[in-house]
């Protein structure tokens, strides 16, 4: 229930309103990737002063569903090019950086899959402008809130997200950066997954799909001359 | 207020009270809750070659989302920017609903019924063809055909019109490649597979920009690289690109030199006996071809500009006569041509040698479009032939491929001038015979004599010998070379119908524009590069009137008496057809999956025998074709004894070289965020945004000289035309002093007005990568 392929009616009208799991729940939904550095509005993220742990501020919908064409897909880019490669400021931790602002980290930094995603700029797309070639009428799904699952009421939330590319929890969830709403209580419990099971890649898909044949990195496939 | 304006505000809980009961909506402690139902189905990425996954979201009747599928064998839940953005592309606000006739006094367009329009173009082919002959009939189809719209063109054009002309963009991209291959193994398409990326220890790119044209298969190489610090990358290149950056060791070359550093290789491979010769005795032919240089030319001055119809000749050759062929190309000699330092063609040498290591040959658009391009294609294969390094894993040369589906529609059904589907072609008698029989066609109906390739089309069609054609899903008033050869002029006597989802300068010269379904409001397969058929289900309604491309052929075929082609009710054809198709394929070892299977899986790379895909083309133990216990077995190459063809085939300089009055060689190509043309990527606003216009990479030492600042206007200019481009000093790519670069998505700063309409001698593939201009700032 906690992912949007289950997205089924039935599931939905089951969908409870508990306070606490809501909130839980879009806490860590907000958690996807760089807030930026460079509009006015976040700049300047600790300015709502009296935001407190877990409480959701109207403005960080706004900035997040503005860089984004719909929930899931990449952020652009909320500053111009600074001349440097992006993990220099978009480090594992984030990073202050003196007069521009917090770096967000880097959210793909513990992912299996990093070498792939060095090559920031095959999604994240700076701009040059704001105008457009033709207007465009596409509305993009929005970031879709669910219940949050636990197994009874004190027991840890399960992450109500993907872990697909953001495997770097404290890219969100801690760190200079990080939206007060969304910043966890124990970031010093660096093993986040050993409580907050991740939310199981399987139960994406209702269609049934052939295994693949033989997956590529099979010992027996690295026969060499 | 809609969605967008919720986006656009962050507004969650006004816009969940105004969407009604499909999303379930409630606050607490202020927090805004909103589910909306959303239904994920799988399809291929529409643009490019590579093929990756997508997970399709659908809410409400619309596309709202895509995500990386992360089942998908091709990606594993990554994309590029235009991937991400794909739902966006659906939706520009100028999509083309209904069918557009060109008004009577020429000037704009009314919109006319479907009937009218079918009958219209059912009318204007009937006439012409009966005046003037199968000849002057042409339909210039795409790699961005679905298989589907493909095989209707193919039997309407070839079975029911009796004419071959009937020719796709992908031979303004694939066809040196198709060539390649069909020379050396008589079937087209590689022998390799992604499965290299995790497999390979080097990766030598040919003029291939894969970081921005091919990420996600880059990145695939980039993930094998940091698990493997022993991977190497390799970028030879005319210009550094941000693939540059990347690479273990980066190679400039003056361009069309490749063909002599690729010799140069191979002289250096004899001669320190890095031959395998076990492998080339049992497995290789030496062939070599014709060389004069008069006699090939570049179809683009004389006659030749007319109608390019050079035919090679090969004759048999050795490895003695190699060995002698060779002698030329020493180091030093490929250095002086080339430019490339002697050290860099020794560590190639070295590397393709290197019996030890697997090493994977990557190329695309700048061995392609190339005026020795097949002769590249030939060379790059030798290289792995020479060594035996060939269809075995982590060991292959694969060309990669920039439409979605230029391997699954272009070459495989087989959309092209002089072929039908499967590797069969239409002078060949038997190849006839079985067509018309799958076909139900009378013995002697499908026409001997190849029509109008590409570029030859458009030519006749300026000439008045093509007097009606029909454009589907491409844009050659943006990407035809020396397009100013191709201006229409009034009353032409011509009948143009371009069938497109967005008006384009192409549907702007049409006199009658059909509005078409795109990718996922339609049923539709595509093939990718690495053979793999993948299959995706209509999940959301065209816009207006549009229809897709297929059944528009057909509705036009019904009216045009050639019913018996297509004799599957209208409202339930997909199946019945990809099944018939599917019979050229079966037993000629390219064979398909069934439909069944392509429902139910991510793709199956063919052959797919006893439904199990095949990874490694002619290799014992993989494809299921090869009866042998170990090594390869080139099957296919009837012709050669079943052996692969090596052909010799020497350096030749380009077309057209700079000169004085024209000193810079001029390259085109692409961007990350913009797709051929940019009708589509140019209407998704983000991707928009990252590149608004094209504009020219210049070296910051000829800018100083011509006192050009970033940003400047300048103009580009070319013996056959001028565009006025913004300066781009350093961008993300450089280039080395007297070259420049210009992308060519932007239509309305046409690059292609400036291009040299020289082909490869072959494969009749354009050359946009080189010929000659000069810079002025305006």
């Amino acid at each position: 229930m906690t992912n949007t392929a289950d997205a089924s009616p039935e599931r939905i009208r089951r969908t409870g309103l508990t306070k606490g799991q809501v909130a839980w729940g879009c806490c860590f939904l907000l958690a996807i990737t760089n807030w930026g550095c460079q509009q006015q509005d976040t700049f300047d993220r600790r300015s709502d002063s009296s935001a407190r742990v877990g409480e959701i501020q109207p403005t960080s919908f706004a900035v997040r569903a503005k860089r984004r064409a719909f929930d899931g897909a990449p952020p652009v880019i909320p500053h111009v090019p600074f001349g440097v490669d992006c993990v220099t400021c978009h480090t594992p931790t984030g990073k202050e950086i003196p007069t521009i602002g917090a770096a967000p980290a880097n959210p793909h930094h513990n992912d299996s899959q990093a070498g792939s995603l060095e090559n920031c700029r095959q999604c994240h797309l700076f701009s040059q402008t704001t105008t457009t070639f033709v207007d465009n009428a596409f509305q993009g799904m929005p970031q879709i809130h669910h219940e949050t699952q636990r197994a009874y009421s004190s027991a840890p939330p399960v992450t109500p997200h993907s872990l697909s590319m953001r495997t770097n929890c404290i890219a969100c969830h801690a760190g200079p950066a990080a939206r007060p709403e969304i910043l966890c209580t124990h970031p010093e419990r660096t093993n986040c997954v050993q409580c907050h099971l991740a939310t199981d890649p399987a139960s994406r898909s209702q269609q049934p799909i052939l295994s693949p044949v033989e997956m590529p990195g099979d010992s027996s496939h690295a026969t060499r001359p | 207020m809609d969605r967008r304006d919720f986006l656009i505000q962050g507004g969650a809980i006004t816009a969940a009270a105004t969407l009604g009961c499909e999303r379930k909506t409630a606050t607490a402690g202020g927090l805004p809750i909103v589910n909306l139902d959303v239904d994920w189905k799988k399809a291929p990425c529409r643009y490019c070659g590579t093929g990756c996954g997508v997970e399709v979201g659908v809410a409400e009747g619309k596309v709202v989302a895509v995500r990386g599928d992360e089942k998908a064998p091709v990606n594993r839940g990554l994309l590029c920017a235009k991937g991400y953005h794909l739902p966006g592309m659906l939706y520009g606000e100028d999509r083309l609903t209904k069918p557009l006739r060109r008004r009577a006094d020429g000037k704009g367009f009314e919109p006319i019924t479907w009937d009218e329009a079918l009958d219209l173009v059912a009318e204007k082919f009937g006439e012409t063809l009966q005046e003037y002959g199968p000849e002057s009939v042409a339909m210039y189809g795409s790699g961005q055909w679905t298989v589907f719209d493909g095989y209707a063109a193919l039997k309407w054009v070839k079975g029911g019109m009796k004419s071959n002309n009937l020719d796709p963009n992908a031979r303004l991209c694939m066809a040196s490649a198709v060539m390649g291959f069909v020379t050396q193994f008589q079937s087209d398409e590689p022998m390799g597979c992604y499965d290299d990326f995790e497999i390979a220890d080097d990766f030598v790119l040919w003029g291939n920009n894969m970081a921005e044209c091919h990420p996600v298969l880059f990145s695939r190489i980039l993930e094998h690289k940091r698990k493997n610090p022993h991977v190497r990358i390799i970028d030879i290149a005319t210009r550094r690109t941000p693939t540059s950056n990347y690479a273990d060791m980066y190679v400039e070359f003056t361009p069309n030199s490749d063909l002599a550093l690729a010799n140069g290789l191979l002289h250096l491979l004899l001669k320190n006996g890095k031959v395998n010769r076990a492998f080339v005795e049992e497995n290789v032919v030496f062939k070599r071809g014709v060389e004069d240089l008069e006699e090939i030319g570049y179809g683009c001055t004389g006659d030749q500009a007319e109608r390019y119809t050079f035919k090679d000749k090969g004759r048999d050759s050795s490895l003695e006569e190699l060995e002698e062929f060779l002698a030329d190309y020493t180091p030093e000699k490929v250095s002086e041509i080339s430019g490339v330092p002697v050290g860099q063609i020794q560590a190639l040498a070295k590397l393709y040698g290197d019996s030890q290591r697997g090493t994977v040959s990557l190329w695309c658009m700048g061995v392609n479009q190339h005026v020795r391009g097949t002769w590249m294609n030939n060379l790059i294969n030798d290289l792995h032939l020479i060594t035996g390094k060939i269809s075995r894993p982590g060991n292959n040369p694969l060309s990669l491929t920039g439409q979605p589906s230029a391997c699954g529609t272009a070459r495989e059904v087989g959309t092209l001038c002089n072929r039908l589907p499967s590797d069969r072609v239409v002078n060949n008698p038997k190849h006839r015979a079985e067509a018309e029989e799958i076909w139900g066609l009378e013995p002697g109906t499908i026409n001997p004599q190849p029509g109008y390739h590409a570029v030859d089309m458009f030519r006749a069609l300026t000439r008045g010998d093509v007097k009606a054609i029909w454009i589907q899903v491409t844009n050659p008033w943006v990407t035809m070379p020396n397009l100013e050869r191709f201006e229409r002029q009034p009353d032409d006597g011509r009948f143009i119908v371009v069938s497109d989802i967005y008006p384009t300068p192409t549907t702007a010269v049409a006199d009658l524009i059909l509005p078409s379904a795109a990718w996922v409001e339609r049923e539709g397969i595509f093939g990718n590069t690495e053979r793999r058929t993948q299959h995706w289900v209509k999940m959301v309604e065209p816009p207006g009137q549009a229809k897709e491309d297929a059944w528009q052929i057909m509705q036009v075929a019904r009216r045009m008496g050639y019913e018996n082609l297509f004799p599957w009710p209208e409202d339930d054809w997909h199946e019945a057809m990809y099944e018939e198709y599917r019979k050229f394929t079966l037993g000629a070892g390219k064979d398909l999956a069934s439909y069944e299977d392509l429902l139910k899986s991510r793709g199956m790379r063919w052959p797919v025998v006893d439904g199990q895909e095949t990874r490694y083309r002619y290799a014992a133990g993989h494809d299921p074709y090869v009866k042998k216990k170990e090594g390869v077995h080139f099957y296919k190459a009837k012709g050669y004894g079943e052996k692969a063809a090596f052909w010799l085939r020497p350096y030749q300089p380009a077309a057209e070289v700079p000169d004085e009055e024209y000193p810079f060689w001029l390259s085109t190509g692409r961007v990350l965020e913009h797709w051929h043309t940019g009708s589509m990527t140019r209407r998704v606003p983000q991707l928009h945004q990252a590149v608004p216009s094209a504009y020219i990479e210049i070296n910051p030492a000829d800018a100083l000289r011509l006192q050009i600042t970033q940003g400047d206007q300048v103009r580009v200019k070319s013996r056959r035309g001028e565009v006025v481009l913004a300066a781009h000093i350093s961008g993300r790519g450089a280039v080395p002093a007297g070259r420049v670069f210009v992308p060519f998505f932007d239509e309305s700063r046409l690059i292609n007005r400036v291009t040299l309409d020289a082909m490869d001698n072959i494969s009749k593939e354009p050359d946009y990568k080189k010929c000659a201009v000069k810079l002025e700032k305006v």
